[in-house]
């Protein structure tokens, strides 16, 4: 054992999870205590999941780790992460709450009344949190693996089991539990990381700048091209990622939706302003002792704080995968237990749902745990920048078009999504095989279903007839909503 | 009708946002010099643009619109 320090922590956080999807497992017994905790969870509890959801590995270890390599040019995945939060606000938020559903699938099969596009919002929101996980998994492995002294192989199938057995017991309230501790644990991490590296500049923000001014200008990694199109594709993305979507459904209105968002702007807004204090002070401090971008806060808080500080930065570390990653698992399931399984087997009774939801998260963990050890030694940031590109290409048209353009079909919709998605997803894959150097793909893509979705639309099919009850329902004033059915 | 004011309200604050943060790379590549002026404590104005500007930007806009929504609701 390497770190006692540490390995205690972490075995605390084990324990914490697994208490509270135990003593939580009585209320995951229908499908909707399952998928959205019953619609109870108020506007800060959420906030708080939402931010442990959303503050992934690449959030806590990547970003503070591009911005060690590369300044400036790393703090744009700080900013886009951040930044996507007001476009789901503005744009999404209130709409898919009121609406009410489980899974994006829902939303637009409730949108369209179509089959096919059931099915492509399965098939999207499965890519989306696969990619999502793969950066998590490897996360875990390379942190558990090079600091407690654990094989890769072994951190990451411990990860990826304790996951898997809290979603399993606990489902979406279990989760939401965990993941406000580990919220609370991944900000006070950082922030006690940051304090402590800007008490060596004798706190002042001006002495940490100067002795890094060259990493505090833009350039040293994305040309104009490839900066726009990585802050266009985060600040798309987040309107578009299933695990952060459905944690919408869980409020119980739609002014709890809103304020949801408020508080979590502002708890990830106060993060992401920490990373690239702590990644500029690693520069400045480690000089290019870090071997890799996703160890650069683990060695910072060693050199600031010791071993304690190290304990402190794992377990933030490890609360942010946890967290993330459940939220993942959720959002899968929901995929092939509710999308898939509700299709096939039309009024199958509460309880079997249930069920199949259990076992589809046991084979999604081992999927997670299967692909966390095929991915070992990508980067964490750039691999979570791939699947905010991926989602903001399928989901982010489809749901824009659907909640304010009433003049969209079902083949409009389709189309756009299959565009998006597959378009996305060539184009990352031709990069990674060097056949072009535009890394996020959805300057491209984006537009391109958006254009699809129009012009499909204007040619092919017609509206579904009920589609202004639809826009009445996702937009009119909730008390309205509520006045009219009394009437 | 309700569409319509949700539609203006959302599209007029969202875009004033997107320009706030989809400009930035623009500036740094059109007005590289401008940007690496130093605005104070040794802190440039695309730095201090992108490690505070856009956040507080966004929280101004985020309690306003949800402050708005809320009374329209209320008094709708």
């Amino acid at each position: 054992m390497e770190q006692p320090i540490a390995t205690l922590m972490v075995g605390l956080i084990v324990l914490i999870s697994v208490t509270v999807a135990f003593l939580s497992r009585k209320l995951a017994r229908s499908t909707s205590e399952f998928y959205v905790a019953g619609r109870g969870i108020g506007a800060l509890q959420n906030a708080l999941a939402l931010s442990g959801d959303y503050m992934s590995a690449a959030s806590f270890l990547g970003v503070a780790g591009l911005v060690w390599a590369y300044g400036y040019d790393g703090i744009w995945y700080a900013a886009g992460f951040f930044a996507g939060w007001l476009v789901l606000l503005l744009f999404l938020a209130s709409p898919i709450r009121r609406f009410g559903a489980y899974t994006i699938a829902d939303f637009v099969s409730g949108r369209f009344h179509s089959k096919p596009l059931r099915l492509v919002a399965m098939v999207g929101t499965l890519l989306v949190s696969l990619f999502y996980i793969v950066p998590q998994m490897v996360g875990a492995g390379e942190l558990l693996g090079l600091l407690l002294g654990w094989e890769y192989i072994v951190a990451v199938v411990m990860a990826g089991s304790l996951i898997t057995v809290y979603v399993v017991l606990g489902g979406m309230r279990a989760t939401t539990y965990n993941q406000i501790i580990q919220c609370v644990l991944l900000w006070t991490a950082m922030f006690v990381v940051m304090t402590l590296a800007i008490g060596k500049f004798n706190f002042s923000y001006s002495s940490l700048l100067g002795t890094v001014a060259e990493y505090t200008e833009p350039g040293r990694w994305l040309d104009f091209k490839n900066s726009f199109a990585l802050i266009f594709g985060l600040v798309l993305g987040t309107a578009g990622l299933p695990h952060v979507l459905i944690r919408f459904y869980t409020n119980p209105s739609g002014r709890s939706a809103r304020w949801t968002t408020v508080w979590t702007l502002f708890i990830i807004g106060t993060f992401y302003m920490m990373t690239p204090v702590v990644g500029l002070s690693a520069r400045s401090l480690l000089g290019d002792t870090p071997s890799t971008t996703n160890l650069v806060l683990p060695l910072l808080a060693q050199h600031v704080g010791g071993e304690w500080m190290i304990g402190v930065v794992i377990a933030g570390a490890f609360a942010a995968i946890l967290s993330t990653v459940a939220g993942l698992v959720i959002a899968s399931t929901g995929a092939i237990a509710h999308d898939l399984f509700t299709m096939l087997v039309p009024g199958a009774s509460d309880k079997r749902q249930v069920l199949v939801a259990k076992l589809t998260s046991l084979g999604v963990g081992i999927i997670a745990i299967v692909t966390g050890l095929l991915f070992r030694g990508y980067n964490v940031a750039f691999l979570v920048g791939l699947a905010f590109a991926i989602a903001a290409s399928t989901f982010f048209p489809v749901l824009m078009m659907g909640v304010w353009w009433k003049g969209t079909t079902e083949q409009g919709a389709v189309a756009g999504m299959i565009v998006g998605m597959v378009g996305s997803a060539l184009m990352i894959a031709t990069n990674l095989m060097n056949l072009h150097t535009l890394q996020n793909p959805s300057i491209l893509t984006v537009p391109a279903a958006f254009i699809t979705i129009y012009v499909v639309s204007k040619f092919v099919g017609r509206p579904p007839q009920d589609t202004m009850e639809f826009m009445h329902r996702v937009h009119m004033p909730e008390k309205a909503i509520e006045e009219a059915a009394g009437d | 009708m309700y569409v319509r004011k949700e539609f203006r309200k959302s599209f007029s604050l969202g875009l004033i946002f997107l320009v706030v943060t989809l400009i930035l790379p623009i500036l740094n590549r059109f007005a590289g010099g401008f940007m690496l002026k130093n605005l104070f404590g040794g802190m440039s104005i695309t730095y201090a643009y992108s490690v505070i500007l856009v956040y507080v930007v966004a929280w101004i806009i985020t309690i306003y619109y949800v402050i708005r929504t809320d009374k329209e609701e209320e008094t709708h």
